[in-house]
Formats: structure tokens, sequence, C-alpha cells
């Protein structure tokens, strides 16, 4: 027997709760009625004493006793919904054990998942995909066969549960169209594989239903153990509208959107955008930039936009596109980029999720740059000039770490040791502890002339090194992962973008500023305000936009904790309004952002700031179909004889126990109004 | 003008508007007195026989000549057929006293007192008739004794003493026959007809009682009265019975089956007391106080014993 209901201690509880109450009132001397009478004697001779009618009238009234108890203990089990799982119970009505009984449906609880992916959004199958997602549930949960307990959930990223398990198909029904959602985030369905079999772990015949668009690719082999699992796809290949007469299917997705500010312009940002486009064919995409309205939804924030630039690009099939614009006046703090195709009667784009971007404007203050260095008074002089930096220089030994500064300039010092985690500007290090490794065996470059090598790098940016005179330089091997922004013409680099899971960010210059003519050219203050402005965009970016779906972890400002001890944890408000208390470690919060819209970080209640989130999604965006095996679903045939017939009433205990129950409270009625009992 | 307006303004006595000696009461009454005097029609007023041999003019009885007999009362005629001297005695002719005796004890109070309204109303009505012949009535109630009496009285007139006098009855104690007989008896002197209204429910038995009566050589009339509410009560179950007089308790769990045995063995405490009764040679009437008083007022004139 499988309790569905209270788990059986809690039965027993309530029975043992129930039965001590029963037995105190029982015990409790009844009082008994007066009742004068003209002449006593009579009585006397009616009633005679007799020790045997004395047992009996205590046996009758612990036979009302024992009624009451057996009424208390069925109610108990009908608490806990007991189910006899099928070959366990045998017929009452024919006599016949289970096994030799005609086949009778067979109890099975199955778990049905929507896949609830940003993709379920998209247009590209006639009704659309969430439209035929809930049509493919509604017809799983139709076909839902008598002794079967369906349990509702949606997966995207994660696993939701909608419902228990149930037997009742219009409460199902309801719960479907109600919970059913496309969420603005993807995820592969492999997590949800440990959920779903601790759901149905010791279950009857468990099995899963998957609803998908097959966009996510499905479990992998032995991800669900031994449970069995079918999928109904709702845009296979063949159901996907395809060109001919209409449109082009294909979907436009903003791949990133972020704004930066300038170092030395108080007034204007760079914006940043990149578009994608994942259909078949090039297309023009009409790009509008706005003010976002109040509200921190991103239906708020579109419905009361404030349209500010418009533009129009030229996307390639299966490709993107980046713009940068540049100086842009932006005014609000809150900017939103919508995107659409200029011609959607040949162009239609299937997925709107992706086609917004959030971005909030990073707050503009002065970089805070400590130079520690035996004295350079070039670098002094060009950070010197910054209205929008302040700096501090110390000599090597006076070096303690990178502190709370934006950016740390190391001149010919670095410390021994891994480098704490910080931003760095390295000129010409030591061999023995730069970041980059340096190699001494071929000793340095002599005399190098020095070009860009990533023209479109920020930090290297209109920055031209024609006719440089260098002295020497180290020779930089620069690891996997690392940039090289300038290098000699013979390949040594020259300038190292180097950044390290242990946090550490750092350009390192492999020369001498001194040993160059470097600080006589125009480049000198031009590369250091553009690595300066980089570092300080880089930082500001960090907290313009973000990923819906992802678990951020957010640098908290300098000065967040105030004067007291560091914080622990920061309060975080959702776009929808939603409260969380996200925990800091080592200066970051960490948050789990599901939602799209703006979000609120309010570190210390006082100063709080917002962050965009975003639908990013390439998998999702892209609306490819899963090259995968899926195992089809296929609705069980009907039975005629069965087809309208209600569950039997002996297979669900609960029921026969309170039939019973009722039929028992019946009887003691009817004994105690005949006195029997009393 | 209503019967009863009728009858207070003949009697010269107010007719209370409701209560025991009701409207409707009064008009019953009336009726009893119509049928009595059919019933007795032809027989001159005041003319209840009582047995005391005297000088009246009716003959009686013949016994043998004693020296010193009146020569006056020889019944000639017998001599001369059978030469035996014997005497004519002759009937007294004197007026019929009639004792009312109501057991006011708290068994007749149960059950919103209809046993005792119903006693009361056959007294008033036995008293009636007896006061509309010229008879003498009394009145008396009892429980643990002999209560408040009325005197012996005499004359239609006086119909509204006594019913002032039944008004008045307080309810309460228990039954003791045999202290009422003799404190009855002890009380009027003047042998009679003596009307028992009761239940009979004397812990110590009714028989001590009425035979004491019947030695005092009054001619005992037993009327048991019987409630029907008694034998069927409504409740169930777990109960314990309170005796109303003596305060005796009794547990015990009613039943249907218990009731029908407590039914017959009333049935059979009746049947004991009837039996008694006329093995007695004493008129007795047991009526259920759901019948008309009439009915059994007129019952009474019929079976005889009351009306001679």
């Amino acid at each position: 027997m499988i309790f569905e209901g209270l788990a059986p201690d809690a039965v027993f509880r309530i029975f043992g709760a129930a039965a001590a109450v029963l037995v105190a009132l029982y015990l409790l001397r009844v009082r008994r009625r007066r009742v004068q009478v003209p002449f006593a004697k009579l009585w006397n001779r009616v009633v005679q004493p007799s020790a045997a009618n004395a047992w009996w009238r205590w046996l009758k009234r612990l036979f009302s006793l024992l009624l009451q108890l057996i009424v208390a203990a069925l109610i108990a089990l009908a608490l806990g919904k007991p189910i006899f799982p099928a070959g366990e119970l045998s017929s009452p009505l024919s006599g016949c054990r289970a096994a030799d009984a005609p086949p009778s449906p067979e109890m099975r609880h199955t778990v049905l998942v929507v896949d609830t992916t940003a993709s379920l959004g998209a247009t590209d199958v006639p009704g659309g995909r969430l439209g035929a997602a809930l049509d493919a549930a509604r017809r799983v949960i139709d076909s839902r066969e008598p002794q079967e307990h369906i349990l509702l959930a949606t997966a995207s990223g994660g696993l939701s549960v909608l419902s228990p398990f149930l037997d009742d198909s219009a409460a199902l029904l309801d719960l479907l169209v109600t919970g059913v959602r496309p969420q603005p985030r993807g995820g592969a369905l492999a997590g949800v594989a440990p959920a779903l079999k601790a759901l149905l772990a010791g279950r009857a015949a468990p099995r899963v239903v998957l609803v998908t668009d097959g966009d996510a690719p499905p479990w992998p082999a032995g991800a669900l153990g031994e449970l069995a699992w079918e999928a109904v796809v709702v845009a296979p290949r063949e159901a996907r509208l395809s060109d001919g007469a209409g449109a082009v299917q294909g979907n436009l997705a903003v791949a990133a959107f972020e704004a930066r500010p300038y170092l030395d312009d108080p007034l204007t940002y760079e914006l940043y955008l990149r578009v994608a486009n994942h259909g078949p064919v090039a297309t023009q995409v009409d790009v509008a930039l706005a003010s976002a309205g109040q509200g921190d939804t991103p239906e708020a924030a579109v419905d009361a936009a404030s349209p500010f630039e418009a533009l129009v690009l030229d996307v390639p099939a299966q490709g993107e596109v980046e713009h940068v614009l540049r100086h842009v006046e932006v005014p609000a703090e809150r900017v939103l980029v919508r995107i659409r195709p200029r011609e959607p009667q040949v162009y239609a784009d299937a997925l709107a999720a992706d086609d917004l971007g959030l971005a909030v404007l990073p707050p503009r203050r002065r970089l805070r740059v400590q130079l520690v260095s035996p004295g350079n008074l070039y670098v002094e002089a060009a950070l010197f000039v910054r209205e929008q930096v302040s700096y501090e220089w110390i000599r090597p030994e006076q070096w303690q770490g990178p502190g709370s500064y934006d950016l740390t300039i190391l001149d010919r010092f670095v410390p021994p040791g891994p480098l704490p985690a910080g931003n760095y500007l390295i000129l010409a290090p030591p061999a023995d502890h730069s970041p980059v490794a340096v190699d001494v065996s071929a000793g340095p470059v002599a005399a190098p002339e020095l070009r860009r090598v990533a023209d479109a790098h920020p930090i290297v940016w209109k920055v031209s090194f024609e006719d440089l005179n260098v002295g020497s330089m180290a020779r930089l091997v620069p690891a996997p992962g690392d940039v090289v922004l300038a290098a000699s013409t013979d390949g040594a680099p020259a300038m190292v973008l180097h950044q390290s899971q242990a946090g550490v960010k750092a350009v390192v210059w492999a020369f001498d500023v001194a040993n160059s003519d470097l600080p006589l050219r125009y480049a000198f203050p031009l590369l250091l305000v553009n690595t300066l402005g980089w570092f300080y965009a880089e930082e500001a970016t960090l907290r313009s936009g973000r990923v819906a779906g992802e678990d951020w972890a957010l640098p908290l400002p300098v000065g967040s904790s105030g004067s007291g001890p560091p914080l622990d944890a920061i309060d975080v408000r959702s776009p929808r309004g939603g409260e969380q208390r996200a925990p800091v470690v080592e200066g970051r919060a960490l948050v789990h952002a599901g939602e799209v819209g703006f979000w609120t970080i309010d570190p210390n209640g006082e100063a709080p700031w917002r962050v965009a989130s975003s639908f990013r999604s390439p998998e999702e965006s892209a609306l490819r179909l899963a090259d995968a095996q899926w195992p089809i679903w296929v609705p069980p045939a009907p039975r005629r004889d069965e087809m309208d017939a209600p569950a039997p009433l002996w297979s669900d205990v609960w029921r026969l126990a309170l039939v019973a129950a009722a039929a028992i409270l019946v009887l003691e009625w009817w004994t105690y109004q005949r006195r029997m009992t009393v | 003008m209503t019967v009863g307006d009728s009858m207070a303004r003949k009697l010269g006595g107010p007719v209370a508007p409701g209560g025991v000696f009701g409207e409707d009461f009064l008009k019953r009454l009336e009726y009893l007195h119509l049928v009595a005097q059919k019933i007795h029609a032809g027989e001159r007023r005041a003319e209840r026989r009582s047995k005391k041999i005297g000088s009246g003019l009716e003959y009686a009885d013949h016994r043998d000549y004693a020296l010193g007999d009146d020569f006056r009362a020889i019944d000639w005629n017998v001599y001369s057929r059978s030469d035996r001297l014997l005497v004519r005695l002759f009937e007294e002719e004197e007026d019929l006293s009639v004792y009312l005796l109501v057991d006011a004890s708290a068994s007749m109070a149960l059950g919103e007192g209809r046993k005792l309204r119903f006693a009361m109303q056959v007294a008033a009505a036995l008293g009636y008739v007896a006061l509309a012949n010229l008879d003498r009535v009394a009145a008396a109630t009892f429980s643990d004794g002999l209560g408040p009496h009325l005197p012996p009285t005499r004359g239609k007139g006086q119909i509204f003493k006594l019913f002032r006098y039944f008004e008045g009855t307080r309810t309460g104690g228990a039954t003791r026959l045999e202290e009422t007989a003799k404190a009855f008896a002890h009380r009027f002197p003047r042998r009679g007809l003596v009307v028992v209204l009761s239940d009979l429910y004397d812990e110590q038995g009714y028989e001590a009682g009425l035979n004491y009566l019947r030695y005092q050589k009054f001619d005992v009339v037993v009327v048991q009265l019987v409630d029907p509410r008694e034998l069927d009560p409504t409740l169930r179950g777990d109960i314990r019975v309170v005796d109303a007089e003596t305060g005796a308790v009794r547990d015990l769990t009613l039943t249907a089956p218990l009731l029908e045995r407590y039914r017959r063995v009333h049935e059979a405490f009746c049947t004991e007391v009837e039996a008694y009764c006329r093995g007695c040679q004493m008129p007795y009437f047991r009526a259920s106080v759901e019948t008309p008083f009439d009915d059994l007022v007129l019952r009474m004139f019929r079976q005889g014993g009351f009306l001679r």
C-alpha cells in the first residue's frame, strides 16, 4: 500500500489522538438523567440486579466505543489516501485474485514536463510554439488513463513543479493554462534529470512525458536512470513555417547591448550594440534606441519609452553585426534598444523575446589610481592632467596591495608571489615576478619596431606606434587567453592584456617608457587614457547590463558598507517586485536573476543602484532543432468498455474507508437511537 | 347567560373563568345531577337509607319477642299463622354522610398534576350530587396523614365552598393510607360513605388503610386513578428514577422491553387492587385521567355503590 496523502506516521498520530479523546469521553461517567416516578417500588419489581446484566451492559457500551474507534481509524486512514499499486488488490466483486482477474488499468505515475525555455515563444509554427505545446500537453492529459496520476512541471534551466500527482484532469488543465509560460532563459534538459528521478522515486509505473519544441537536446543516455520517457516535439522541422509565398522565417536577436562612459567626457556615453541574424537570408534591421519608461518590468519600460536614436543595420544571414555609437547624449539613466525587421513581409522575426536590450548608464566617478614606482614623472604627469583621475604615488617598498584602487600601475616592479586580484598596468616587469612570463634565455629584444596587433581593441584604438623608438624590451611569452595588443614587427609581444582566474586583470608593457621616446609622443597619454578608460569602462560595463537567468556576481562599489563592517548580504528587488537577500562574498553580491527588466540593488539602504537584465541566449535565439532521436509519445488507444467508466471504487482505499466510516456512523446512530449501546 | 352563570346565580357563588372547576366543569356537573335524578326518579328526597334499625316507619325485619318489648310491635298476622310471637323491626331514616377523601401526595402532583386535578373534579362532582340529594358532604385531603378538611355541610349552595376547598389543596408528602384512615375515623366519628380517590401508591401498602375504614363501619368506595403518561416515558437509555414521594433512587437502563415489563407490572398492581377491593366487597373503579371525569361519575352511578 502506498500513502499519497499524509505519511503513515502522521496517520497513526492522528488516530492515536482521536482514540485518546474518545476513550477519555467514554471513561468520563455519563451523568444519568433523573426521572421522577410516582412509585419506584413498581420499578424495583421490574429491574432485578443481575451480575449477568451488568457485564452485558458494560459490553454494550464497549461496543459503542469500538464503533467510534473504528470510525476514527477509517477517517485517519482516508487522510493518508492509501492506494494499492497494480496487482496487489483483488477484485471484491468477482472474488478472484488480481492475477486471475481480467486486465484492469494499472496505477502509473507520470511527470508531464513542458519545456518553457525562451524558444517556446517563437511563432514559426502554426499557432505559435506555446500554443502547440499547450495543445500537446492537453492531449497528454486528456488521454490520461483511469489509474494514472500526473504531475505537471515546467523546465527552463531548472524544474518548476506546478502540481502534485493528480488524477483530476480538469485541475491539471487549469494549471496548464495558468502556469505554462515561456521564460526568458535557456537551459539544458539535463539539469532537471535529478529532480525528475527524485519525484518519481518509489512510484508505481513511473514515466516522464516531455513536451518540447526540440531546440534543446534531450537527456543524455543514462541521465534519467531507469525512468521511461517519451516526448512530444511541437516544432519538428516539418512543422516549422517555411518560406514560400510568405515571409522568410528567421529570428533577429540583440546579442549585446552595453553603455560605457567616457573617462574625459561627462556628458556622453558610448553605446555598444551587437545584432544577430539567425535566419537563412540577410536582412535589414531597424534599430530604435530609447530612454526606458518608469517601471522596472520590460513591458513598462517599453510602453513609456522615449526614442532618441534610430538606425538601420544590415545583418548577414546566420551572422552578427557590431555597432558602436560614440558620444551619444543619453537623456535618461535607463536605456533600451528594440530591433525589428525593416521589411517584416519579407523577413518574419519568429521570436520576440530577444528583440529587446536593456542597459543602465553606469554612474560617473573619479578613477582612483595607485602608482607604485621608484619615480616616473612621465606617468605622473600623464595622470595628473586627467580630471577624472586621482592618483597616489608610493615607492615599491611601500607596496601593500591593490587595496580599493581602481587601477594599480606597477612601474618596473612586481611584488613577489602571485598578484592579488585587481586591475594592473605593469610597465617593464622584472622577469622573475611578471604575470606574463618573460623569456630571459634569448635576452631582451633590442630596438623593436612596434605595431598594433589588436587594431580594434579600445586600449590601442587609434594609437600609432609608427617611428616609435624603443631601446629594448623583454621577451614576453603570453599564455593562452592573453591578448597581444602590440608587438614588434618580428612578432615579439610588446603589450599584452592578461586576465587570470584569480581575478587579476593586467595590461603588461614589455619595455621601460624611460627607455623609449614614447613619453614624448602623443601616443603615450593616449595609451594611458585608453588603458584607464578601458579599465573604467570594463567595470562600469559589469554593472550596466546582465543576462537574465544567470547567477550574477555583482561587485559592490567601494564604500558600500559605509563605516561599518563589510556587508555579508544585501537587499535585491526584482523587476516584478520580488525581494531577495543576496549574500556577499569577497565584495561581490551573488544574485539569482531570473527576470528580464531592471533590478534594484540596495547595499546599505541609502543609495540603491540598478542593473539591467536582458534575455540573451544564442542557443534559444537560433531556433535550431536539435539533432536528436526523440522517443515519441503515442497516445494510448481508448478502451471502448472503459472509456467513460469511472475509476473502480476499490482502487482508492481512502474512498472505501470513508464509505465504511459513514456506514458505521449510521449503524452507531441506529443502535444508539434504539438504546442498544447505551 | 351560560349554564355556569345560571348555576352561579342559583347557588349564589362565583364562577371561575378557568381552572379546575371552570365553565365546562359546571356544565357537566349540572348534567350529572340531572342524570342522577333520573336514575333515582320517584324516590323521596333525603331518603338515603342508612343501615340503622330504629324507630322509623319502614318495615325492616322480624325478631322473636323478648320480655319487655312493646306489644304494639308484635306482628299479630304472623302469630295467627304460626303461633310465634315476632316483633316487627323498622328502619330509621337518617341523612347519609358522604366523605370525599382525595389523595394529595407528591405522586398525585406529578405530570402537571393531572391525577390530582382529575380527582378533585370527580370528588367535586360526587359532592355536588350528594349535596343536591341533601346529603351531608365533607372533604379531606391526605398524604402522609390527614390534611386540612372541609367540615360536613349540606345544601347545593355549599358546592362552591367545596370548590374553594379543593382549589386550595396543597400537594406533597408520601401516601400513608393507614395513618390517614386512623386520623379520619377519629376526626369523623359519624359513619357514612367514604370515597377514596387516589393512585394508591402507598409504600406501606394500601390494604391496611382501607381495611381500617371498613372496620370502622365506613362504606368505602375506591377510585384508583392512573395517568397513562406514567406508563410511557419518552426518555430512553441510562436514567436514574427518583421516587417522587420517598426520594428513593434506582439506576436503570430504560429500553423498550423494560418498559413493556413495567407496564405489565403496573397492570398486575392495578389488578391486585381490584381483586382486593372486590374481595372486601368495596366498590372499585379504575379511571384513566385522560377519560372525561363525567364518564367515570356516570359509570359510578350506573354500577352503583354511590347512588342508593
